[in-house]
């Protein structure tokens, strides 16, 4: 199986939200990272066929996304979904498997379990308007895999969730990824380096990397540094390095930096890691 | 002696796990919706509501009919007053993904947003349908001006509402939407009681005035459905 996004672009008005962007998907779990407004809900709703592109084609092994074919393999959860208010949690999964095209039987069948495995099911008589927002999203993640889908398109899944269920939540993906295509976005990096075998990084609607954990870090290796430095210092080296930390002990500052050489004399050369890449490409957007 | 054997086996060791079972389960093909049957098993998610206003209109005609048929005329007027609520109720039902934000949910599922749209405006549409013109026709036997006006009278706003309606939902998001639709149809429901109540109906050209007002809905509802159908692209850029 192999999705292809060849050449797209998407403007709204003016303005580009994704440009010129060509992936080519296969079988495991691609972690999509970028600041908000960097295009990755436009790239994810593209994928999933309910936006059109301005430009560039997007199919799944000659299936164009637009196809009742293509979304028949599809699962998604899209950043913020409502609900009808008279819902419970098992009507609302009962109706997104009749959207689906379920069966049913099957359905009912499909719900207790995804239900389960997503401990939601003491809750499945409840209405959804009684539930916190954490219990919501658990919610959503069960509808987008009623169809044991053969892609799975999950828009910050991880948002609202608690830790526990956050590692839940990436054991399963990680299951799931072995034989299909999983795109998630989120804020969340920890989430991405424990759980995608490819990541993404999108920037001003582009797509400025693209591969494994270790090549992706390798942009920044041996370009992180840490410095013991006077909080007064601490204000210059803000101004000439990007800063990916600071912690403050008693009256020095430790900054965690990306340099190309040596900042200061006392400077601890670390371990890069993926948080670093992130803050470093996006330290002063809006995230 | 044998069969004792068998059962002490099954007694004495574990079975092994199955080995592969989800992907031999995922592999069997299962039997899908088809269209038909995806829409039939909408009628169970029409709100009772719609249901239940609808049996009411055509209960009050049959009641008036058989109880006390001289007030047939003043039903008339009561109904077109009354169908641009019913026009709205079915419009906020049509709509309802757009008000409850379920519209990017449905739009990745196979049968999308426009399909499930579809199927709420077939179902509703022929039950709106099947009680107008029941109401129509047992009220115009009863009328002086017959069935045929009746059914203008009646249609009329039902239609002119159901335009304004879409239009203000494929302009306006969320509850709003719904707000300003109810607006319109208290709007669409005092003109057609000025309407009766002034006798403008029996003004010589009135009729033809009213046709072409019920044509103009029937456009505007039309191109409205066609947007509502096939649009796409209304997401916004956050």
């Amino acid at each position: 199986m192999e999705l292809k996004i060849d050449r797209v672009t998407k403007k709204y008005g003016s303005k580009i939200a994704c440009d010129r962007i060509s992936l080519t998907l296969e079988k495991g779990v691609y972690g999509l990272l970028g600041a908000n407004g960097a295009g990755k809900t436009t790239l994810m709703r593209m994928i999933c066929g309910i936006l059109d592109p301005s430009s560039g084609n997007l199919s799944c092994d000659g299936i164009d996304v637009s196809q009742e074919e293509y979304r028949e393999l599809l699962g998604y959860l899209p950043q913020d979904f409502g609900y009808y208010p008279e819902f419970t949690a098992q009507d609302f999964m009962m109706y997104i498997a009749a959207l689906k095209g379920i069966p049913k039987s099957r359905a009912k069948v499909k719900t207790a379990e995804l239900l389960e495995m997503v401990s939601l099911k003491s809750e499945a008589k409840k209405k959804i308007k009684t539930f916190s927002g954490g219990m919501k999203q658990r919610l959503g993640i069960a509808q987008a895999l009623l169809n044991d889908p053969k892609i799975l398109v999950l828009d910050e899944p991880t948002a609202g969730l608690d830790p526990k269920e956050r590692i839940k939540f990436r054991n399963i993906i990680s299951r799931m990824g072995a034989d299909r295509i999983i795109l998630l976005s989120t804020h969340i990096v920890s989430d991405v380096e424990h759980i995608a075998n490819t990541i993404l990084i999108m920037k001003d609607g582009q797509m400025i990397h693209e591969g494994s954990l270790e090549e992706i870090i390798a942009v920044i290796r041996d370009k992180v540094w840490e410095c013991n430095v006077s909080c007064k210092e601490a204000d210059e080296y803000g101004a000439k390095y990007p800063i990916i930390n600071t912690r403050n002990e008693g009256d020095r500052c430790l900054l965690r930096l990306v340099s190309d050489e040596k900042p200061c004399e006392d400077a601890k050369n670390v371990e890069a890691t993926l948080e670093d890449l992130y803050l470093y490409y996006f330290s002063g957007e809006e995230t | 002696m044998k069969l004792n054997l068998k059962s002490e086996i099954k007694t004495a060791f574990e079975p092994p796990e199955p080995k592969g079972r989800a992907s031999f389960l995922a592999a069997i093909p299962y039997p899908k919706l088809t269209y038909s049957k995806f829409v039939f098993s909408q009628i169970g998610y029409i709100r009772k509501r719609v249901w239940f206003v609808s049996a009411a209109v055509v209960f009050a005609a049959v009641k008036t009919v058989c109880a006390i048929p001289e007030e047939a005329k003043l039903l008339v007027w009561l109904i077109a007053a009354f169908v641009p609520f019913l026009a709205i109720m079915t419009t906020v039902e049509i709509s309802r993904s757009k008000i409850y934000g379920m519209t990017e949910i449905e739009e990745g599922c196979r049968f999308s947003l426009p399909q499930v749209t579809g199927a709420r405006m077939i179902i509703l549409g022929i039950c709106n349908f099947a009680v107008m013109i029941t109401v129509s026709v047992l009220l115009g036997n009863h009328v002086p001006f017959g069935v045929a006006r009746s059914v203008l009278y009646i249609f009329t706003p039902y239609i002119v509402a159901s335009g304004i309606s879409f239009m203000i939902f494929s302009k306006v998001k969320g509850q709003e939407a719904a707000y300003l639709s109810a607006a319109a149809a208290l709007v669409v429901s005092f003109v057609g009681v000025m309407i009766s109540s002034r006798g403008i109906y029996e003004k010589p050209l009135a009729n033809l005035y009213i046709i072409a007002v019920c044509l103009g809905g029937t456009l505007m509802a039309v191109a409205q459905t066609k947007k509502l159908l096939f649009g796409k692209d209304s997401y916004l850029w956050n």
